[in-house]
């Protein structure tokens, strides 16, 4: 009698939305940004090197933040309405013809708001979804956190294989954009987008599909305040040290060695690099430490120039990405990365 | 090698990397990001150019210093490559790396245009 193949979390569609508005960097630039760091030597250079060519908003900052900052109810208020829309139009998006009646959980993350009950809870019943289905809220852990949103999601499926997950990312940075006039700002205000990724997983015999093979995280401890995501009545903020991408690549090598090593994998056995675009120079330090060439990152390239930073989204859209356009072989393997504040590295090993 | 052989290579590596400054602003109380308003493409030049030459020193403790708000004093990283190569002596160089710092002038760097 032969032994059926394991089961493995395994991705069945993927499908992003962004706001309807999107700005060139010049528009965005001459629109507001020149005006908040007129005193600023150097900012137009600074944010043209971000690398980011076009970016999604929920709202206008040209016109929403032409007088200063708003309050935070103002920005949560957005949030709820213009949230709502295109975290639910992702979702359905993803959902297309599968059968909803199926779905038995339900995980979301964002940094940029919060309300309860929260978004999942109005997408889910927008959308038609049974009302036992299981919800789990990730909030406020930063730029890696899809990646805790993949491991619940994972962990779901290994309990119920039988049932789909529905894994989502929404980012709406802007509504959380601010007039401090220092770099470490210019730069954060000059990266930073919009945009919603939804995933549907389920379970499938080991090698058929596209399929999370093991996640692995590390928190850098004594790095803690290096990056911050911080509360204040006019918003949220984020602190960013401009050394985050050197620490990043000298703790790269041994990360991928625990997220590798178990499966007798190495650095060599990865076709496709997946690495969270958090500004050009994380990128070409880490794949400077890798010695990889453009290429081999060229789905993050792609999505820091034609959507930004969009947080906790960016790693699946960079997954969009690369399934879209540099449509992996089955069977090649491919490294999501993310990072965020801790600081936290968090990697998942896929297979195509 | 010498606590004032690593200042001027860093000295040289910082003029090298960021030539809008004047040799005199690169004093050992400057800090990199807010007196000599260097930025993340400076710093990539300058810590890219050090990697070359001490491979064997891990930076993040720096890093960590360094990124509260005005200690990144270019003494502050003489001081802590000063230390780290004190302790840090092996008793065979890897094949193809440094653990010690050239004597460069900025003329003989290649220079990253931000």
């Amino acid at each position: 009698m032969s032994r059926a193949a394991p089961l493995r979390p395994t991705l069945l569609s993927i499908a992003s939305a962004t706001p309807p508005l999107s700005l060139t960097q010049e528009e965005m630039y001459e629109g507001l940004l020149k005006h908040w760091y007129k005193d600023l030597p150097n900012s137009e250079r600074m944010i043209k090197n971000t690398g980011v060519r076009r970016r999604h908003f929920a709202w206008d900052p040209r016109v929403e933040l032409k007088d200063g900052n708003r309050g935070i109810s103002d920005r949560i208020r957005v949030f709820e309405r213009v949230g709502l829309e295109i975290t639910s139009e992702s979702v359905e998006k993803a959902l297309g013809n599968l059968d909803r009646s199926k779905v038995g959980a339900f995980t979301m993350t964002t940094n940029s708001g919060y309300s309860g009950p929260g978004l999942d809870l109005f997408t889910a019943k927008k959308l038609g979804l049974k009302s036992s289905i299981r919800r789990t809220f990730v909030g406020h852990m930063g730029c890696f956190a899809a990646f805790p949103v993949l491991r619940t999601a994972m962990d779901s499926i290994a309990a119920r294989p039988d049932e789909y997950v529905i894994a989502n990312a929404s980012e709406f940075s802007s509504l959380q954009f601010r007039n401090d006039a220092d770099p470490e700002q210019a730069v954060i205000m000059g990266l930073f987008g919009d945009a919603v990724c939804s995933l549907v997983m389920g379970s499938a015999p080991d090698g058929e599909g596209v399929q999370f093979i093991r996640s692995h995280t590390e928190q850098l401890y004594e790095t803690n305040e290096l990056m911050g995501w911080h509360m204040y009545t006019d918003g949220f903020k984020m602190t960013l040290s401009p050394y985050v991408p050197f620490v990043l690549a000298e703790h790269i090598d041994a990360f991928l060695e625990k997220l590798l090593g178990p499966e007798k994998l190495g650095k060599a056995d990865i076709k496709h690099w997946l690495i969270h675009p958090g500004g050009p120079k994380i990128l070409e330090a880490i794949a400077r430490q890798l010695k990889l060439d453009k290429s081999a990152m060229r789905a993050s390239w792609h999505v820091l120039s034609e959507y930004g930073n969009c947080g906790c989204v960016t790693a699946l859209l960079v997954l969009e990405e690369a399934l879209k356009t540099d449509k992996p072989q089955r069977g090649e393997y491919g490294v999501m990365m993310g990072f965020g504040p801790g600081l936290t590295v968090e990697g998942m090993l896929v297979r195509f | 090698m010498h606590r004032q052989e690593i200042l001027d290579n860093v000295r040289n590596i910082i003029l090298a990397t960021n030539q809008g400054l004047f040799p005199d602003d690169v004093s050992e109380f400057a800090s990199m990001t807010y007196d000599l308003g260097m930025d993340s493409f400076h710093l990539e030049s300058m810590i890219s150019r050090l990697k070359d030459e001490v491979a064997d020193i891990e930076f993040t403790p720096w890093y960590i210093k360094a990124s509260r708000r005005g200690h990144d004093t270019v003494g502050s990283l003489v001081d802590f490559i000063d230390e780290r190569m004190v302790r840090h002596v092996p008793a065979e160089l890897p094949e193809g790396r440094a653990t010690h710092l050239s004597n460069a002038g900025p003329a003989g760097l290649e220079v990253e245009v931000a």
